[in-house]
């Protein structure tokens, strides 16, 4: 009898490690793999403020996290030799864009031959609207006299360029901007980053 | 029970507790009679055989003793399966404690005693001569035994000093058993074999033996039982280094006879060891260093196994890829306007909905494949893409100027060969496009700038053509 339940204990000792060490290699095999494919790395994404992009992706000799990224998510993206593609998750503050608060998107200096910004939810679709408002692009922006444009996000109608986001929960924006002197690298990265929208909250909604 | 049968029960007790090589020289010397110098090479012989376990067991109690300081495990299980030696083991921190050093000191000074026994002079000079066919020993013989005995008595202070250095903790206390062990081994050997020259052959034991015993070698009992017979009676545990010192003492049978014994020598003790090195194992910890690096290494592969394999994943099992979202709504080699949502919903994650799409699903592997497309204005853009989502070729429009774009899609083995009909040759080489891929996507890109321009849009889109080239 004694023999019997140490050998039940040893199996059951062998098979708790067992599953120890495929928790292990799994959440740092796969997970870690995850992580990089979907959120990037330093290695593999470039970040100027609040917006980070791919460098490479679209482009036939990219790495495989960049090519895995646009295979997993479903992207079409360009190459990076014909337009950049950026996106932010989090504000000014370092917080989650999210559908219950407010935001201003403050555009200045932005005068790239083609360009937009659309609003997406966290799983990339556009978020369903009444007033069918989804992005605004260089064409249909409505600039202040200097040539400042802000574009609203918020739940409720705002004056002006107003994006809705309600009901969308987590929120990503996207900036398109096609334009050579930023494929060709005319303009350096801290002039980017100047130029890149600021993403601020306003509120948020109790 | 007859007092004959009695003695031959024990002499069968014995020597089953005998090591083979002891078996082997009873044979050969059980009949006839016994030298001393016989008698000593047995006893050394023997003591040569104790050293190793001697030295085996030290090691298994040193080890014990590491494995308390919790070691590296890796370094005590080569250690264990013989790879290496304990000597091999960086100690950082050695924590030797105090019943390995006292199980050392033991161990030193039970082989010191027997040694000292074995060199005794006056057990060659003062046993009585009893036995007639057994001459004196000649005085000449016993000077020369005395000074090769006060030599390996020097020796035998070098040796404990040696086993003194080595107890001595160095430094950190680097203690390394092998040293002990590997001293034990030299000593046992040298000493025995000067032992064994230096005693004349006209040396004789009997006379040497007290009378109960010589007695017993008349009636034939085997010569080494005498150091072997009276262990079990008189060995314990563990002895201190006063009474392994003493060893010798309690012998009255044989003043000769070395206490050779092991450390244990009943299954009892052995037991007991055993139990002792168990409970200074300590508990083998839930995940180990190897196990856990086997782990991460697994986690490694697995790592770069599904980086690489997420686009044949897509396309074999789960669709992740734009290409396979796409192929089962597009016709091969055809141009389709994708049509505006009244939901705004996107065929794709993140694509732009300020944009009107065409998509063409090429496919060369019967032939190349005819693109061509007016690109207006800045904004719009025709790109072709692999499956896995590389955009391989892209055109953009520009300010101010109408960009026709006409090629033919082709695989790389037939680049220069289908010329687009109607094109002069020499803009053969800039109107292909090879591609790796035999499936792809087309996609034309045109920008929403409002109601106003969407009809010129529709128009300009439904003028592209993706076509299959026909073989003439």
């Amino acid at each position: 009898m004694r023999f019997f339940l140490g050998l039940i204990a040893d199996i059951l000792a062998l098979m708790t490690r067992f599953a120890v060490f495929i928790s292990i290699a799994l959440v740092g095999g796969i997970g870690s793999a995850w992580v990089m494919i979907h959120s990037g790395s330093r290695l593999t994404t470039t970040t100027q403020g609040v917006w980070v992009s791919w460098p490479t992706a679209g482009r036939p000799d990219t790495d495989p996290y960049t090519r895995a990224h646009s295979v997993r998510l479903g992207l079409l993206p360009f190459n990076a030799s014909l337009a950049l593609t950026y996106h932010a998750r989090t504000d000014e503050e370092a917080g989650r864009i999210h559908s219950s608060c407010d935001y201003r998107v403050t555009l200045d200096g932005l005068d790239a031959a083609w360009w937009s910004l659309a609003v997406f939810d966290d799983a990339g679709n556009v978020i369903r609207n009444p007033a069918q408002r989804y992005a605004f692009n260089v064409a249909t922006i409505a600039r202040d006299t200097d040539g400042k444009a802000e574009v609203i996000l918020a739940r409720d109608a705002r004056p002006g360029n107003w994006l809705p986001t309600a009901g969308a929960g987590n929120i990503t924006l996207a900036l398109m901007v096609q334009d050579p002197r930023w494929t060709q690298q005319s303009i350096d990265v801290q002039q980017r980053t100047k130029i890149l929208p600021v993403v601020r909250k306003v509120g948020c909604s109790r | 029970m007859e007092p004959s049968e009695k003695r031959k029960t024990e002499s069968q007790v014995d020597a089953e507790a005998q090591p083979e090589m002891l078996k082997q020289h009873e044979t050969e010397t059980s009949a006839g009679p016994v030298s001393l110098k016989d008698r000593t090479i047995v006893r050394v012989k023997a003591l040569q055989q104790s050293a190793p376990i001697l030295a085996a067991h030290l090691r298994t109690r040193f080890t014990a003793g590491v494995s308390a300081t919790r070691m590296r495990t890796t370094d005590l299980a080569k250690v264990g399966m013989g790879k290496i030696s304990l000597d091999k083991i960086r100690f950082k921190k050695i924590g030797l404690d105090r019943l390995n050093r006292e199980t050392l000191r033991a161990g030193r000074d039970r082989l010191a005693s027997n040694v000292e026994a074995l060199l005794k002079p006056r057990a060659i000079n003062e046993a009585p001569a009893t036995d007639k066919s057994i001459s004196p020993p000649q005085s000449s013989a016993v000077g020369t035994s005395v000074t090769r005995a006060d030599t390996d008595r020097a020796d035998l202070s070098a040796l404990k000093a040696k086993l003194d250095a080595a107890l001595r903790p160095k430094d950190n206390a680097a203690l390394r058993d092998t040293d002990a062990t590997t001293e034990l081994d030299k000593a046992s050997v040298g000493i025995a074999a000067r032992i064994a020259a230096a005693l004349p052959k006209s040396q004789r034991a009997k006379s040497q033996q007290p009378q109960s015993q010589r007695d017993q070698s008349q009636r034939a009992k085997p010569i080494w039982s005498a150091p072997f017979a009276g262990l079990k009676r008189q060995f314990s545990a563990y002895p201190s280094p006063s009474a392994a010192g003493n060893a010798d003492a309690g012998h009255g049978r044989n003043a000769l006879a070395p206490d050779i014994s092991p450390l244990w020598t009943t299954r009892t003790e052995r037991l007991k060891t055993e139990r002792i090195v168990a409970r200074t194992r300590p508990k083998r910890s839930f995940l180990t260093l190897g196990m856990f690096a086997t782990a991460l290494v697994t986690g490694a592969l697995l790592h770069i196994i599904t980086t690489f394999a997420i686009p044949a994943l897509s396309s074999s099992w789960f669709r992740w890829s734009a290409f396979d979202r796409m192929k089962g709504q597009l016709e091969i080699n055809a141009m389709k306007v994708w049509p505006i949502d009244p939901t705004g919903a996107m065929p794709l994650p993140f694509l732009s909905p300020d944009m009107r799409y065409a998509f063409c699903r090429f496919d060369i592997t019967s032939g190349p494949v005819l693109v061509s497309a007016v690109l207006p204005e800045a904004g719009w853009s025709l790109a072709l893409y692999t499956p896995a989502g590389d955009n391989f070729y892209a055109v953009p429009g520009q300010d101010g100027r109408l960009v026709e774009a006409v090629f033919n899609i082709v695989p790389a083995s037939d680049r220069l060969l289908i010329p687009i009909p109607g094109q002069r040759r020499a803009d053969v080489d800039a109107a292909q496009v090879t591609s790796t891929a035999r499936q792809g996507l087309v996609v034309i890109r045109a920008p929403n700038k409002g109601a106003a321009s969407l009809p010129a849009v529709e128009i300009a889109l439904r003028r592209a053509k993706c076509v299959a080239v026909e073989r003439r």
